[in-house]
């Protein structure tokens, strides 16, 4: 069903189908390595490719997790797939190596594994750091983790930006906030982070790549919105909250400007917050178009700047962008009187920087 | 629950089992690199973790309990001072007390020798979880990721 929080009539998105596959329990869906492909994740570890209509069109025949635990991140790089699970980090050649293909197993969980610009590959391991990977040809794949020295940062979420100051990874680290490092970084580098207390940052996504500046929204799991037009030297973020956000926060998205915040209680679009941030306008004290779509979320990403891919407690949604966000009244109408308020927060930001300390890691390599 | 400096055992035994249960120092603010429960949780929160664990026979193969806190409006409650949302409670010898602290989503990195390790609680016991009606299916499919709920 779908509800307008705000009274004006949209997209109707009760017709939105579920869709599920055969003896596939999906945990995690989001591109494919091109264009129009979409992949998922099962909840014992399979990989499954679809078009766009969410047909198949191939899947590996089993598990390359060793664990068989949930996938929660996939990510395409040259000819490795990244795969996540709480329990560990798996590299899988497409191709074979001299014949035979190979995987590389890092014995560590993480909370999703993404590709960089840069072609690293990262995951967050939650209180272990960060884990690259640079791929190279081979069996061999050498494992940087980069963590906070004796202190305890809860790396839960990355992204990675590209500015004119060079390449970024920007972390959502639980109490520790939004939290920002050069990257690739000469030796170990450092993490620039900011926080308040009661702060639980949970996801973080950005404004755009190749900005002035790194620019990104982060959300708190209580829905606080945290905006900042440079993640790394900007002391004093906007801070937001809307009470007509309920439920607990899980992502936050940015398409075209406007903000998609997912929620256990819903999808929120957030009308053309992000592009009005970024003009300088007051969002604080004025109103917001807000949508609220009422769905059972479980995750969510964004596919090819087309596609919101769903996943739902019984299966997988394939939401159109720009019909999700189509149906809200334009940025220049969003000081009409039934859009909603946000309550704006001015939190003693606590600014942290501290050095990072690199440790290198051999992976398991095992036969496919 | 304040710092502990010795073991408090809780006054009520578990209704099922009637296993006996006991704050311990450890978990409660004396070892900085163990498992802390949160500082805001009350005595008798904790104790019904462990008591519906019992109630709903959630254990593993080995026998240890796990379990969960859910709030009025139904929500998955953190208990631990990492975000943690599942409790473990380490299977206890004949005739003692029962402890437990609460467990970090993600298998640490550790050893390297280790590869495969199966997560805790094991899937099934998210299953089991969602049909005593503790956590929402929703809630079970995040868990299993390692995700809050």
């Amino acid at each position: 069903m779908s509800q307008n929080s705000s009274g004006w009539s949209g997209k109707d998105l009760t017709q939105t189908s579920i869709r599920r596959f055969r003896d596939f329990d999906v945990s995690w869906a989001g591109p494919g390595r091109k264009t129009g492909e979409l992949c998922f994740g099962s909840e014992d570890g399979r990989i499954l490719l679809t078009n766009e209509e969410l047909i198949p069109t191939g899947r590996f025949k089993d598990s390359p997790i060793p664990s068989n635990e949930a996938i929660n991140g996939i990510a395409f790089l040259n000819d490795l797939i990244a795969l996540s699970t709480r329990c560990e980090v798996v590299f899988v050649s497409q191709q074979s190596v001299n014949g035979k293909g190979f995987r590389s197993i890092f014995p560590a969980g993480a909370h999703g594994v993404i590709a960089t610009l840069s072609g690293y590959c990262v995951a967050p391991l939650g209180r272990s750091g960060v884990m690259m990977v640079k791929p190279s040809a081979g069996e061999q794949q050498p494992v940087t983790i980069r963590r906070v020295p004796n202190e305890r940062f809860d790396f839960y979420k990355v992204i990675n930006i590209s500015s004119p100051g060079g390449e970024l990874l920007v972390c959502a680290t639980r109490i520790n906030g939004v939290a920002a490092m050069p990257f690739p970084s000469e030796g170990a580098g450092f993490v620039s982070s900011l926080t308040y207390p009661g702060l639980d940052v949970v996801d973080v996504c950005s404004l755009g790549q190749n900005l002035q500046a790194p620019a990104i929204a982060a959300v708190s799991s209580d829905c606080t919105l945290i905006l900042s037009r440079d993640a790394f030297h900007d002391p004093k973020p906007t801070t937001i909250k809307y009470d007509e956000i309920k439920g607990t926060a899980y992502r936050v998205f940015n398409y075209d400007g406007n903000l998609i915040l997912l929620t256990s209680r819903a999808i929120y679009v957030l009308a053309a917050l992000g592009r009005r941030f970024l003009a300088n306008e007051p969002i604080g004290s004025r109103p917001t178009p807000v949508k609220a779509v009422l769905l059972e979320t479980v995750d969510a990403n964004l596919v090819d700047n087309r596609w919101l891919l769903v996943v739902m407690a019984d299966g997988v949604s394939l939401l159109n962008l720009e019909g999700l966000v189509g149906s809200v009244p334009s940025a220049q109408h969003a000081d009409v009187p039934q859009d909603v308020s946000p309550v704006e927060s001015w939190p003693d930001w606590q600014p942290h920087r501290t050095g990072l300390e690199s440790v290198s890691r051999e992976m398991a390599h095992a036969g496919r | 629950m304040p710092t502990l400096t010795t073991a408090v055992v809780h006054g009520t035994r578990t209704a099922r089992s009637n296993y006996q249960y006991q704050f311990t120092p450890k978990h409660h603010g004396a070892d900085v690199n163990a498992a802390q429960w949160l500082l805001g949780l009350r005595m008798e929160e904790e104790f019904s973790v462990f008591d519906q664990a019992d109630m709903h026979e959630l254990s593993d193969q080995d026998g240890n309990l796990y379990g969960v806190l859910r709030g009025e409006e139904g929500n998955l409650l953190y208990i631990g001072t990492w975000h943690q949302q599942v409790a473990e409670f380490p299977v206890a010898r004949a005739g003692e007390a029962w402890h437990g602290y609460p467990l970090y989503p993600l298998v640490d990195l550790g050893p390297e020798n280790r590869r495969g390790e199966k997560g805790r609680p094991a899937k099934s016991l998210f299953d089991r979880m969602a049909h005593a009606g503790l956590i929402s299916r929703r809630d079970r499919r995040r868990l299993l990721k390692g995700d809050h709920a």
